[in-house]
């Protein structure tokens, strides 16, 4: 039991490994952390473009509001 | 949030670590943050995108592929397409926490996919106590609380129990599985063949007897799904339970014949059901879909003619198949199925348009049905063999009785005749070949085994026994002709029938282009005939507009069905027991009966041909007459007259070796095929019997060996006739015989005989002229008799006969026109027991000249005048008796043949 458990780790582990390497290929920004956050949405059935499509804005929202901090200060 | 589920709790705990993640912002209650988890929300319920589609995906990675190529960043393409493939490879994370330190959760185990699913596809509502769903609190949504509520107020006494909760959506799926046959289920309890609906399931927008009401309904409907089920399951021996020993199918898999009738019965509602099927498959699947809002009344109305064509198979099979008593045999199973079909048709087809869908849905049960029965049919009346193995068919071969048996014709076959409304079973043992005998005397109150046959049964019997003889027969024309190579072309009875009703259901609904025109003069026509119909009702009075438009409707498919079927072709039977006018009955006048008789037409035809032309068949009724009536005349006089000399030279001709040598003489000159076929018997006669003379021949018996298969017609019992009449002729024969035979040489006698001893009382010249004009009478007598014989009655009779042979169509007429023949010869010869005393008289007369004869031929010695005058009187008396009896019934007009004698009787007699 113990060794299957181990062994299904590691398979996941490396699927992990796999698509972090395809998102740095792709230059999405997303580390390992928001990226397995983007993994479980998306296996809890949340669609994968809106899903991106949200990220884009909130990082768009942030980056002009993190803009208008500097601004005022 | 306390009523979102599990599920929506994780995601929302993944959807603030995200947030925080990218916006960085840590603090919940911040302004932004809560504003950032609003937009997040909107966007992952109320977006746009398409569902994950592989295909697309798989193009965008070519095209990034393509892309990295074209940028001849080669590296990362190489990369990108082996990270691409090992990651749609890998098997699927199924990841928990977030930090990559920890290691991730291990794969889930069983029962946590169970609760998964629990979680996110629907609350197992079967378990007890399960939880409850939201639902809204309007007083529609409501209402079983509501009601409960007020029950509760209302009742003392009223306990609210503990009651499972569903929603309709859920109530739909369960319906319609229990449509489809799934017996394992919550809302519908199935015991011993029964369904019920528990009574603690309720939805919170109705009452529970409300919905209980709904669901008994549709669990009545269910049970009749279930039972026809259980029945095809068991004629194709799939069935699941095992039944108790003994019990039908189990029992029968291996050791017996397939049932073809139920297992083609099985077919035509399999197909039903997967039409069914189909159906509940497509609206469940669109509940499942959820893009429109699916009620359970809806679905019940979209499924109601469904359910009502279910009821009416329900129906059929259970008067049909399931009140049948178990240890019926298969012809009477077989019978009733198709005979319940097709009073169900004509009774569903009586109500009109209203049922046109179930008519259809019948008669193309009914036609499937068929199907084993009617090729059962084709491959006797093409074939001559009766193949049925599990002995359905109501016509079964008596395997004692091989072909070339003599009592072939009649014994073959044993035509199963069962009363339907009676329970007592009577077979009929058809021994007058294919007559149905049975259905004749009992047609007036019960209905007979498979009515759609009857009206051509005869027709059926006739060329299977017809086909199977020929088959026997070294039918000649079948090498020659090519019909046995193009079997395989030939088209089967079954075809040849559904081609004519797909012709004439296609040439009723007309080319599209004519429709409307068709229609449009139908209609006129129909209004103008019920106008007319109208008029004559109220003749009698009657006003009533339905009735008139039917009988407009009724004489407008008459008159189309004689236009189109004009010619005489079949007769219209209208002595069967349904209306003629019926569509289902037409079909069948028109589509498959006309195919039976052609095929009887032609094969009992070749029969017929086969044996006059290999058979000889005519040549041998020739010969029997030849023989027997004594048509060959000078053959036969060389016979009898060596006989008859011999008896008045009082020598012993009884000797078998003698007449039979006689016999062969005569006829081997003129007939010698027939001389080794003749014979003669003696057989033994009561000696008390042979006072008279005229009976000394009594024992002679002639014989004809007649060769298979021409001993059908000329039977046994046939020969046992020819031989009284011929008998009859030889007395004749005999008589007119003696009598032509004395010569007039008395004189010489008489004076020799005379002289010294008697002294004679009258001058012998008179005695001499009294015995010859006696002699004269009785020669008169006999001529009239032998003429009248021979030619009124013999040679006439004859002609007709040979007349009706060549009109013959097939062999159980021919055998009838043969019998009926030899009985007008008996009658006319007046043989018949009735007319004894008639006989008796011409015997006596017969006699008388047998007596006359002898006494001349021995001389004047022998006579004494008180002897002529005995003879003259006595026959006076019997001439004049006949003469008296003959008038009398010429005169009362009941045997008009008889006329001819009796006027040369009557010329011969003297009124002094």
């Amino acid at each position: 039991m113990a060794s299957a458990a181990n062994a299904n780790l590691n398979a996941v582990r490396e699927t992990m490994d796999v698509l972090l390497e395809i998102s740095r290929l792709l230059n999405t920004g997303l580390d390992m952390e928001s990226l397995s956050i983007c993994v479980r949405l998306c296996e809890q059935g949340i669609n994968p473009e809106a899903l991106s499509a949200v990220i884009k804005e909130l990082r768009r929202a942030s980056e002009s509001f993190k803009a208008s901090e500097n601004c005022t200060n | 949030m306390a009523h979102w589920s599990t599920f929506e709790k994780e995601t929302e705990k993944e959807t603030k670590k995200l947030i925080r993640s990218i916006s960085k912002i840590e603090d919940e209650e911040d302004q932004n943050f809560q504003s950032a988890l609003k937009f997040t929300w909107s966007n992952f319920k109320f977006h746009r995108y398409l569902d994950v589609d592989s295909h697309k995906v798989q193009r965008s990675i070519s095209g990034i592929y393509e892309k990295l190529m074209v940028h001849s960043d080669l590296s990362k393409a190489g990369s990108w397409m082996r990270l691409t493939e090992e990651f749609l490879n890998s098997p699927l994370p199924n990841t928990h926490e977030t930090k990559p330190p920890v290691p991730f959760q291990p794969i889930m185990g069983e029962p946590d996919a169970r609760a998964w699913l629990e979680q996110h596809v629907v609350t197992p509502y079967w378990a007890t106590h399960a939880s409850r769903f939201p639902h809204s609190l309007h007083l529609h949504s409501n209402l079983l609380n509501v009601w409960d509520q007020h029950l509760y107020n209302t009742d003392p006494l009223y306990l609210p129990e503990e009651k499972a909760f569903v929603s309709e959506t859920q109530v739909i799926r369960e319906t319609l599985w229990l449509l489809s046959g799934v017996k394992k289920l919550f809302i519908f309890q199935h015991h011993d063949g029964k369904v019920s609906v528990r009574n603690d399931v309720v939805v919170t927008h109705l009452t529970s007897n409300c919905l209980l009401s709904v669901l008994e309904h549709v669990s009545v409907y269910g049970q009749a799904v279930f039972r026809l089920q259980r029945f095809i399951d068991e004629v194709t021996g799939h069935s699941s339970e095992p039944g108790p020993p003994g019990s039908g199918s189990c029992s029968r898999k291996g050791s017996e014949p397939p049932f073809r009738t139920y297992q083609a019965f099985v077919w035509a509602l399999n197909k039903y059901f997967t039409g069914f099927k189909e159906e509940l498959t497509t609206i469940e699947k669109e509940i499942i879909s959820n893009d429109e809002t699916v009620t359970l009344s809806a679905v019940l109305e979209r499924l109601s003619s469904h359910l009502a064509q279910i009821k009416v198979l329900h129906k059929v099979f259970c008067t049909g198949v399931a009140e049948v008593p178990p240890a019926t045999p298969n012809v009477v199973r077989a019978s009733h199925l198709l005979n319940t079909l097709y009073k169900a048709i004509i009774e569903y087809d009586s109500v009109g348009e209203a049922s046109e869908q179930t008519v259809a849905l019948l008669f193309s049960l009914w036609t499937e049905t068929v199907r084993p029965y009617l090729e059962i049919v084709d491959e006797w009346i093409v074939h001559g063999h009766l193949f049925d193995p599990a002995k359905e068919f109501i016509i079964q071969r008596n395997k004692d009785v091989p072909v070339n048996h003599r009592d072939f014709w009649y014994a073959t076959y044993t035509l199963y005749s069962v009363s339907e409304m009676v329970d007592n079973e009577e077979k009929l043992n058809d021994a007058a070949s294919g007559s149905s005998g049975g259905d004749q005397s009992s047609s007036n109150r019960q209905l007979t085994m498979v009515s759609f046959l009857k009206p051509v049964l005869k027709q059926i019997i006739m060329a299977g026994k017809s086909m199977q003889l020929l088959k026997n027969l070294d039918w000649k024309e079948a090498e020659s002709s090519e019909t046995s190579s193009r079997d395989a072309e030939r088209k089967s009875l079954y075809t040849l029938f559904l081609e004519s009703v797909q012709s004439r259901l296609c040439s009723q609904e007309g080319s599209p282009a004519n429709t409307v025109s068709e229609q449009q003069a139908t209609a006129r026509s129909l209004v103008k005939m019920q106008s007319i119909m109208a008029q004559h009702l109220e003749i009698d009075d009657v006003h009533d507009p339905l009735l008139a438009i039917n009988f407009a409707r009724l004489y407008l498919e008459q008159s189309d069905f004689h236009e189109r079927f004009s010619g005489g072709d079949f007769i219209v039977d209208r002595s069967s027991q349904s209306i003629t006018c019926q569509t289902f009955e037409l079909t069948l006048r028109s589509c498959l009966y006309p195919h039976i008789e052609r095929r009887y037409i032609e094969c009992c035809g070749n029969l017929m041909k086969t044996l006059k032309k290999d058979y000889m068949l005519l040549e041998y009724l020739q010969a029997m007459r030849n023989h027997f009536l004594l048509e060959a005349g000078d053959t036969m006089y060389d016979f009898y007259t060596a006989i008859f000399d011999k008896v008045q030279e009082k020598e012993s001709w009884q000797q078998p070796s003698f007449l039979n040598m006689q016999l062969q003489e005569a006829v081997g000159q003129r007939y010698p095929e027939d001389s080794s076929r003749l014979s003669v018997f003696l057989e033994n006669i009561d000696p008390s019997r042979k006072k008279h003379p005229v009976n000394n021949l009594d024992a002679l018996t002639l014989s004809y060996k007649v060769p298979w298969p021409v001993d059908i017609v000329i039977s046994s019992e046939c020969q046992k006739i020819y031989n009284q009449v011929f008998l009859l002729l030889l007395q004749i024969k005999w008589a007119k015989y003696s009598l032509d035979t004395l010569r007039f040489n008395i004189a010489e006698k008489l004076e020799g005989s005379l002289g010294e001893e008697v002294k004679p009382k009258e001058p012998s010249n008179q005695q001499i002229h009294r015995m010859c004009l006696l002699r004269v009478k009785l020669m008169h007598f006999v001529n009239s008799l032998h003429n009248y014989i021979m030619t009124r009655i013999l040679h006439s009779t004859g002609l007709e006969f040979q007349h009706q042979v060549q009109e013959a169509k097939d062999l159980d007429q021919l055998i009838k026109i043969h019998y009926r023949y030899l009985a007008t010869i008996h009658d006319r010869c007046l043989l018949r027991e009735k007319v004894s005393f008639v006989k008796e008289a011409i015997m006596k007369v017969l006699n008388l000249v047998l007596i006359f004869s002898d006494r001349w031929q021995a001389g004047f010695g022998a006579w004494k005048i008180e002897s002529i005058d005995k003879v003259e009187s006595d026959f006076k008396n019997c001439h004049m008796f006949l003469v008296t009896i003959l008038n009398k019934a010429v005169c009362r007009g009941s045997f008009p043949h008889l006329e001819s004698l009796a006027l040369s009787l009557m010329a011969g007699f003297e009124q002094c």
